[in-house]
């Protein structure tokens, strides 16, 4: 007799669908996880709050992370992210990052299930085609339309992956002007813009409201339940089943196996900081790819002595981070009629716009066909504090301040909208992209912390560049000014992947097709963790999907 | 070169969001610093003019004064535009170092800084900021600028400053919305809740 019959550690976009859809099927299901338990009547557009302040991740003097790095004469140091400026943390709560995304949602294309097969190997990458393909994941895509709530308008497109349904379960939320701006420029110059889906309500559904266009989306909680969060979407859901009891404020600590080498108890820390247990038949570990990988390395026996499911080695490698790129540009007032500016003021917050026409590269003059990437396009971020900071701290030779500093903002602000376009590319895995436990740095409760080492594959920052230079001519057909291209920055800390990946041979991945561990039966890791690429758009949707796949295979078990 | 704490700002908020700078615009104008027709001794005398019973009393009096001569002239109150002190940003820096969520680094750097600057006054023959010229200021903070441990101090001066300037209201800065008014920028709702009176985390 077990306390419950899956745990679930984490309850993101990897956990919520697996606690969703196995207590709605009347399995008992308990969901630990680290941070508070947020609602709609605790999120406000809170720049100070929620951008400024730690108010949805733990203090890195707490709980920091370590970076290592190597320098130019190939040497690698590590040092605490409480010093080296870096943060992995993203949105410790229930629900986890969910609650702050953008919820850009793109489904990965056919061609990313099978990367190696397509464009062929790369050299210094370990690059390997998925286990499962497009076609198996599909379905399960399209459960997420519906489970999560996903906005949106299907049309001819011609790099559209294939679909099961005809259209989106939601209409689209409302668009800016500027997306039919995009729309008669595409064609003339070579380019196919479509409507970017969104995991945003356009129409309330079940207790969830639809977005009221209240300005500050990305970064913040969503007052109306209209973002797509596996809290709102599913594990609100799933509580009411009366199988899911969700533990805030738990964080797991380690993964006992009995004598076979399976999975027993969960423990944990509860929020009065006692330590606990939990037995299941069934634990899946979803907590992002850092922590995924520290507690099964945490988690060592005699039958594990490098960690656990870890006896192959694999564990924390081949980490991913979402790789890309952008472009920004102008449109200032001056320049354009007054009808243009009426489009140009509207206070319509989502474009809703993006390009798919590179995300293969055929590009003679770039060499052969190679895998490109995505691009959404989107308002600069609104918050003025973070605009002030930019404009004061990013000179390259000093602080800027006075006058000068004031000017700047409100000219920016007032004088033109500015349009961003985000590219999404493929992060290459290697050998020295990984995870492992810090022995040297430990957290305030004594227990080593994830180390992440980090280097680009220089091949990734070509493309991304390559990219760049496409979006800064799509900003201009639509008429932008002063555009600016910047290439691939450093790792992008709030989406990680990779590190436990899936894969057919138990030599060279940590778990099987299923998402099950190789080396323990009941085992399972959701979360961004077993993707072995990461392809060229945000991870969020195909997480859940996945999700949502695997919770039947452990139904299956149970 | 960033500091850990602006590093950390970037990377962690924004961190897919490439943000790309416009070509920088504008001079720096020392010449219009004095707000609303005041003499540099009448601006530094006001300093503050709320009641500071409230404040937790992190700095002297003293302390208080100087870095509010220094917060007026990192963001100047001028003719046609509010400045450091009509959004009470010493006020503010005071109360936001008392927030659960701050680097507890800051404080004593923020104190360091300033007994730094008293030596630095000292050696210039004076005692407060406001007894510089605005030229002199200016040039008495781009010397500190350029030490390593000044850099930092005026990041964390600066960065404080800029959360009073544009921030919601709601945390003591920014007074009635003052400089949304005067950039044109209309903050996302719901607002969050008066500091003291919510129930955050």
């Amino acid at each position: 007799m077990t306390d419950c019959d899956v745990c679930v550690i984490g309850s993101g976009a990897g956990g919520g669908p697996i606690a969703q859809t196995v207590s709605a099927a009347g399995h008992s299901v308990i969901v630990l996880e680290k941070g508070p338990w947020l609602k709609e009547e605790d999120f406000f557009k809170d720049e100070i709050g929620d951008c400024k302040r730690r108010r949805f991740a733990p203090h890195l003097k707490d709980e920091p992370h370590s970076i290592e790095t190597s320098s130019k004469d190939g040497n690698w140091s590590a040092e605490s992210t409480e010093r080296s400026g870096w943060d992995f943390w993203n949105a410790v709560m229930v629900g986890g990052g969910t609650n702050l995304m953008s919820g850009f949602f793109l489904r990965m294309k056919p061609t990313d299930f099978a990367l190696r097969s397509t464009f062929g190997p790369i050299e210094g990458a370990d690059i390997q085609d998925w286990p499962i393909t497009y076609e198996d994941l599909e379905p399960y895509y399209a459960k997420v339309e519906r489970e999560v709530g996903i906005s949106g308008r299907v049309i001819p497109y011609p790099f559209q992956e294939p679909r099961s349904t005809s259209n989106f379960p939601f209409p689209p939320t409302q668009e800016h002007p500027l997306a039919s701006w995009l729309d008669s420029a595409g064609p003339k110059a070579g380019f196919h813009p479509f409507p970017l889906p969104r995991a945003i309500l356009s129409t309330p559904s079940n207790d969830r409201g639809s977005c009221s266009y209240s300005g500050y989306c990305g970064n913040h909680g969503c007052s109306t339940g209209a973002k797509g969060s596996s809290r709102a979407a599913l594990l609100d859901r799933a509580v009411k089943t009366g199988k899911c009891d969700v533990r805030a404020n738990c964080t797991a600590q380690r993964i006992i196996t009995d004598s076979r080498g399976r999975a027993r108890e969960v423990e944990y820390r509860d929020e009065r900081g006692e330590i606990k247990n939990i037995s299941a038949k069934i634990v899946v570990v979803a907590c992002q790819p850092l922590e995924t990988t520290r507690l099964l390395l945490l988690s060592s026996s005699d039958l594990f002595p490098r960690g656990l499911a870890n006896n192959n080695g694999m564990v924390g490698k081949h980490l991913l981070f979402s790789a890309g790129s952008g472009a920004e540009g102008a449109f200032p007032y001056a320049e354009f009629s007054e009808a243009q500016i009426r489009d140009l003021r509207s206070p319509q917050p989502f474009i809703n716009r993006t390009v798919h026409d590179w995300y293969t590269i055929n590009d003679k003059d770039f060499g052969p066909p190679c895998k490109g990437g995505s691009m959404d396009f989107m308002f600069v971020h609104p918050n003025p504090i973070s605009l002030a900071r930019f404009f004061a701290f990013s000179n390259d030779e000093k602080l800027v301040w006075g006058s000068r500093l004031k000017n700047d903002l409100k000219r920016y602000i007032n004088d033109a909208r500015h349009v961003m376009v985000e590219v999404f590319s493929d992060w290459l895995p290697t050998a020295d992209c990984n995870v492992s436990l810090d022995t040297s740095i430990k957290d305030k409760w004594g227990i080593p912390v994830a180390k992440v080492r980090y280097k680009k594959h220089p091949r990734q920052k070509e493309i991304a560049r390559y990219l760049a230079r496409r979006a800064g001519d799509v900003l201009r057909a639509i008429g932008a000014r002063d555009v600016e291209i910047t290439g691939s920055g450093g790792p992008s800390t709030n989406l990680p992947a990779g590190s436990c990946r899936f894969g057919k041979d138990p030599k060279t991945s940590v778990l099987d097709s299923d998402c099950r561990a190789h080396e323990v039966e009941n085992l399972f890791v959701t979360d961004g963790s077993f993707m072995p690429t990461g392809g060229s758009v945000p991870y969020t949707w195909t997480i859940y999907a996945n999700s949502f796949r695997v919770a039947e295979k452990i139904m299956a078990q149970l | 070169m960033n500091t850990s704490k602006e590093l950390s700002d970037l990377h962690q908020r924004f961190s897919r969001r490439i943000f790309i700078r416009l070509a920088a615009r504008g001079v720096v104008s020392l010449g219009a610093v004095l707000p609303f027709g005041l003499n540099t001794s009448d601006l530094f005398n006001n300093a503050e003019a709320d009641s500071l019973d409230d404040l937790p009393n992190l700095f002297s009096a003293d302390e208080r004064l100087l870095l509010n001569q220094v917060q007026e002239h990192l963001l100047p109150s001028e003719l046609n535009s509010p400045g450091a002190r009509d959004v009470r940003a010493t006020r503010y820096l005071e109360i936001a170092l008392t927030g659960k969520d701050i680097d507890e680094r800051d404080l004593p750097r923020i104190k360091k800084g300033i007994e730094t600057l008293r030596v630095l006054l000292k050696k210039r023959g004076v005692t407060y900021f406001s007894q510089l010229t605005v030229q002199q200021r200016e040039k008495l903070l781009r010397e500190i600028e350029g030490t390593g441990n000044g850099e930092v101090w005026l990041r964390l001066i600066l960065g404080y400053t800029l959360e009073a300037y544009v921030g919601d209201p709601s945390y003591g800065g920014n007074t009635d919305g003052i400089v949304w008014a005067w950039l044109g920028h209309t903050p996302g709702y719901p607002r969050p809740p008066e500091v003291g009176k919510e129930n955050r985390r």
